[in-house]
């Protein structure tokens, strides 16, 4: 299988490829109108560009994952890794500190 | 009697109507398309071929957008929205040169076997099972903080921003989770596909 930016006869290197990535990401986010300039401004070099699509393939292929028990598992269990789960312990871990720190007080004070 | 607000519930909807003119309609998710629609034309113009082909993959952005409105909390329609954009103006360039090359084969008959997918569609990356299996491998390889944020942002489709504030982690680290899972993923594909 060719990955290489056949289409244009450009393949593009993996540090332009990092960089496109870098910008993909980016721009998931709210970018600001300076940053989309920026981005047009490097994405005119070819090899840029080239980089930039291939970047896109890849999102866009990786959704070819979804559906599948694994990556379900896996996203499921991103889910509930980084719920707000971890921050019930933070309630009583900071409880926890105040009682010790009152505990303190009282042992110096008493 | 000052700071006095007598009905404050309805203040979100109505800040959100002022963009979009017609205050009792625009509340929601319809005042949500309306609001973005330029916006998303404006993007898609960008990635697309003609003023016809972004109108198209306006529309149908806003059709898989439809999709997610129940399931999904109104904050991440946006970001949902032009990543589902980037995807359909790809999926329209794509399906337009795979014309221009193989015009009496259509792309939907292509994706059936990964043979036929190589042979007509070389650019089709992760196209066949063993590719899909290492890149889950890969996926499944990475440290859990980055694979969490990284399934966060691609198949759970929630913004940098929400990613952030659920970890507890500031967004710059999300981008670099996320690339660092992408750069992931393109080696493996690069690797097994050279």
């Amino acid at each position: 299988m060719n990955v290489t930016g056949h289409m244009d006869g450009i393949s593009p290197d993996s540090d332009a490829l990092a960089e496109a990535e870098r910008w993909f990401v980016r721009l998931l986010g709210n970018a600001s109108p300076g940053e989309r300039e920026a981005f047009e401004r490097w994405r005119r070099d070819p090899v840029h560009a080239a980089a930039w699509d291939e970047t896109e393939r890849l999102w866009q292929d990786l959704g070819r994952l979804e559906g599948r028990p694994e990556l379900e598992h896996m996203a499921a269990s991103a889910l509930t890794a980084t719920a707000p789960r971890r921050r019930r312990w933070l309630i009583p871990a900071v409880a926890a500190g105040m009682v010790l720190a009152l505990a303190a007080v009282l042992l110096v004070f008493r | 009697m000052a700071g006095h607000h007598p009905i404050p519930i309805l203040e979100f909807p109505i800040r959100d109507a002022a963009q979009g003119r017609k205050r009792a309609e625009t509340a929601g998710f319809d005042g949500f398309l309306r609001d973005h629609y330029q916006v998303l034309l404006g993007f898609l113009r960008r990635r697309t071929a003609s003023e016809q082909d972004a109108e198209d993959a306006a529309q149908e952005s806003l059709a898989r957008l439809l999709r997610y409105r129940e399931s999904q909390p109104p904050a991440s329609w946006k970001p949902l929205l032009f990543r589902i954009a980037a995807n359909v103006a790809h999926d329209q360039s794509r399906r337009a040169r795979s014309h221009q090359r193989k015009a009496h084969v259509s792309l939907e008959d292509c994706t059936f076997t990964a043979v036929a997918v190589d042979a007509l569609s070389p650019d089709r990356k992760l196209a066949d099972e063993r590719q899909l299996a290492l890149v889950m491998q890969t996926i499944r390889g990475l440290p859990e903080k980055c694979r969490n944020v990284f399934l966060l942002s691609r198949f759970h489709g929630m913004s940098n921003q929400a990613i952030a504030d659920r970890c507890g982690i500031s967004v710059r680290m999300v981008e670099k989770q996320v690339t660092k899972a992408l750069a992931a993923c393109r080696k493996t594909v690069r690797d097994c596909g050279a």
